[in-house]
């Protein structure tokens, strides 16, 4: 087993789409942290240790991605987390409050290096 | 036309007028007649909900029903004349919006045999515009909603990827890869169809950036995946610009992807970018194959290859009409030209801002 690299908060709503991503991320020693909205993914948060870096979805029943960001970064605990978005929309515009965006379907081990290079910050 | 100025045209003709629709649609269009002049007392106007019921049985409906009643609402207004009558009705669109696309089908049918068979002519605004959009807002909505599954399955394949040691389960992961990419490509196009469709046209959002770092990227791509085949770059002056470089690298690959396809494998593609001009940059793309001149004046229409299905043709057809609209969504140019002796070129005439 890899030694433990942080915790990663991982807000999807699509099932099938968290387990694969939380195994490989577990696989490479982070322990995760699953949420299925924003708002599972807030009331999670509060009640831990802020994690090293949250992946996050962006169209959500019960608070989409937009609105979570946009709460991490006006809290104190939260605002520093750097956020992954995974988007199942085709963006023309920037995320606000995003480090890095992917569209979906992405290339599983882009993400898990960049997850590695926030980390490491 | 709207349906308010094509009853408008008939009433002008002397023509009577039939009109069935929903109670919020008949205020709005006795208000747009009476503010374009005309007396809405000469309009006979029927529910549309109530029509349905006179022919729909067991959610079908049925031809003597519907001569019965739609044909005897028009054979009163001809009134024996042989005039032509003016009939607007939203019962196919009705159908459309409860969910019974098979009885929209069958409703349009039914109104053109009353029409061919009636004994007096009507004339109807044409619905298949309404099909077209719903069929091409049910695409956007099909393409973008497969997007979560899709990404759940490529996933999982990546996810076995990555722990599989074993060629024979490398092999067909590979292929259940490629084949969702595939998917995701044609997802893709299907959005932007939809997008120029919708007369929301392809978004482009400009930054400034050098075209030749973009083809170079778009030819090492292609070439990963077609290792057999030599793609040349030739660049000339500066090809900067303030582009969408994103949409220029799909135009880009979808042009180098097609010259790759349907190219001679003999002889290399030829990309060359000319920026001597201070104006436009000049993009050609060229391969030694030929294209059947009677294909050439389709050659940008969607869904073309769907319709004449080739050999190696692994997409929706959608690949030139999505690059054509990029093309010109910056205010380009995009033209072919193909010779059996000289191959196939396609040359984009790109301004260098928004103009």
């Amino acid at each position: 087993m890899n030694k433990r690299k942080g915790t990663v908060f991982l807000v999807d709503d699509d099932a099938d789409t968290r387990a694969s991503l939380e195994e490989a991320l577990e696989e490479v020693g982070f322990i995760v942290l699953p949420a299925r909205h924003g708002k599972e993914a807030i009331a999670r948060m509060k009640g831990c240790l802020p994690p090293a870096i949250a992946i996050v979805d962006l169209v959500m029943p019960d608070m989409d991605g937009w609105t979570l960001i946009q709460r991490m970064k006006s809290d104190r605990d939260l605002e520093k987390i750097p956020v992954i978005v995974l988007s199942g929309k085709v963006l023309r515009s920037k995320v606000e409050g995003a480090a890095r965006v992917f569209e979906k379907p992405f290339q599983l081990d882009e993400v898990l290096r960049t997850v590695e290079s926030l980390c490491v910050l | 036309m709207s349906p308010a100025e094509f009853l408008a045209s008939g009433l002008d003709e002397g023509e009577p007028a039939l009109v069935i629709v929903t109670p919020d649609h008949r205020a709005a269009l006795q208000s747009d007649l009476v503010r374009m002049g005309h007396d809405v007392e000469r309009v006979t106007f029927l529910d549309a909900e109530t029509m349905l019921e006179t022919f729909m049985v067991d959610g079908e409906p049925s031809w003597e029903a519907f001569q019965s009643s739609i044909g005897t609402a028009l054979r009163a207004l001809a009134n024996g004349s042989g005039r032509r009558v003016r009939a607007y009705a939203e019962l196919v669109d009705l159908l459309w919006m409860k969910g019974n696309p098979s009885a929209a089908i069958r409703v349009e049918a039914m109104w053109q045999e009353l029409s061919s068979k009636s004994g007096f002519a009507v004339a109807r605004l044409r619905r298949e515009d309404f099909v077209e959009r719903k069929l091409e807002l049910f695409a956007g909505i099909l393409a973008h909603d497969l997007r979560n599954p899709l990404t759940a399955m490529l996933t999982a394949a990546q996810l076995l990827m990555r722990r599989s040691q074993d060629e024979g389960n490398i092999k067909p992961l590979r292929r259940i890869l490629s084949s969702g990419e595939r998917m995701t490509r044609m997802i893709d196009q299907l959005l932007d169809f939809t997008r120029v469709r919708s007369a929301a046209g392809v978004p482009i959002v400009r930054r400034f950036g050098d075209l030749a770092e973009v083809a170079r990227q778009v030819i090492d791509e292609c070439e990963m995946i077609h290792t057999h085949r030599l793609i040349d770059l030739q660049t000339s002056g500066d090809t900067c610009g303030d582009w969408d470089l994103d949409r220029l690298a799909q135009a880009l690959s979808n042009l180098v992807s097609n010259a790759v396809q349907h190219g001679r494998a003999d002889e290399p593609v030829r990309v060359t970018l000319d920026g001597t001009s201070p104006d436009v940059v000049r993009i050609n793309v060229h391969n030694a194959g030929a294209i059947d001149a009677r294909v050439l004046p389709r050659l940008f229409d969607p869904f073309r290859t769907t319709q004449e299905k080739r050999e190696g043709t692994q997409g929706l057809g959608l690949g030139l009409f999505i690059t054509r609209e990029i093309v010109t969504g910056h205010g380009g140019e995009i033209r072919v030209e193909s010779l059996r002796d000289r191959g196939t070129t396609f040359a984009v005439v790109l301004p260098r801002t928004s103009r």
